[in-house]
């Protein structure tokens, strides 16, 4: 049922999701993010505690440092580096996810 | 180190992170590739073991998380390795994202990456080299870093104590 609703979509949308970014770069660059994101322990462990402001404004760098990239590699769409921020988001979510708790 | 060392590796090393996956998926069509993207990954890890030490470091440095991690990139590479073998008759063939025809129109088109020459299947090697040097060097780093503790114990290879 999903794969009959969201093939046609993908086929529809393409390689270049609305002119925007490149889809397939940006899912693998979510993927290796989760993967990156797994090898990280969940909870704090010397005190260093981030909380959800924390984490927002690391995206938020993110996505600056991703402006003055500009569309690298692929030079289309947004002047965005859509890879580098979902890399990065992926990292975060990988962490909350997959990550390892501390055992004190 | 200091808590304000600590405090600004931790969040920088996800921007590190971020460089190299960027360079991992350009490198077929950029300077870069999958060693020197796993290789700023790494560079990420290394400095939260610089900042925190071995033992309260933010990363899970087990060697069953970190042998997962590994090994996964290692399958990858092997079984992109196979699909060239049975498909295209050698290991390695690139038979682009149409993997002999297993994978669907849609995400065909979808994984199919911006370029003049249709790379095909070298993204994909990128990312399980990426990954596995990733950890490699993570991995090298934690032993030059456990060995150092001991340094100080030998003078011209000797044990002084």
């Amino acid at each position: 049922m999903v794969l009959e609703t969201t093939v046609p979509f993908l086929q529809s949308v393409g390689p270049n999701l609305f002119g925007l970014f490149y889809t397939g770069p940006t899912i693998c660059a979510l993927i290796i993010g989760l993967i990156a994101g797994a090898i990280m322990h969940k909870t704090p462990t010397d005190g260093i505690k981030l909380n959800t402001s924390s984490w927002i404004a690391i995206i938020i760098g993110a996505i600056l440092v991703a402006f003055w990239l500009g569309s690298f590699p692929y030079y289309g769409g947004l002047n965005l580096g859509p890879g580098f921020v979902a890399a990065v988001i992926g990292a975060i979510i990988g962490r909350g996810i997959l990550g390892t708790k501390v055992k004190v | 180190m200091s808590d304000l060392l600590k405090l600004i590796a931790y969040p920088v090393s996800f921007i590190m992170i971020g460089y190299g996956v960027m360079t991992i998926l350009g490198g077929h069509i950029t300077p870069g590739g999958g060693f020197q993207g796993g290789a700023m990954m790494a560079s990420g890890a290394i400095l939260c073991i610089l900042a925190y030490g071995l033992k309260d470091n933010p990363f899970n440095l087990s060697h069953e998380r970190m042998s997962l991690v590994e090994s996964l990139g290692a399958l990858l590479y092997i079984c992109l390795g196979l699909v060239g073998l049975l498909a295209g008759g050698s290991f390695l063939y690139n038979v682009g994202t149409n993997i002999y025809g297993l994978v669907p129109a849609g995400l065909q088109s979808m994984l199919n990456y911006p370029d003049a020459l249709h790379a095909g299947i070298i993204p994909y090697l990128n990312i399980a080299i990426g990954v596995k040097v990733f950890i490699g060097l993570t991995t090298l780093v934690i032993l030059f870093y456990a060995v150092t503790k001991y340094a100080g114990d030998y003078i011209d290879n000797e044990e002084i104590d």
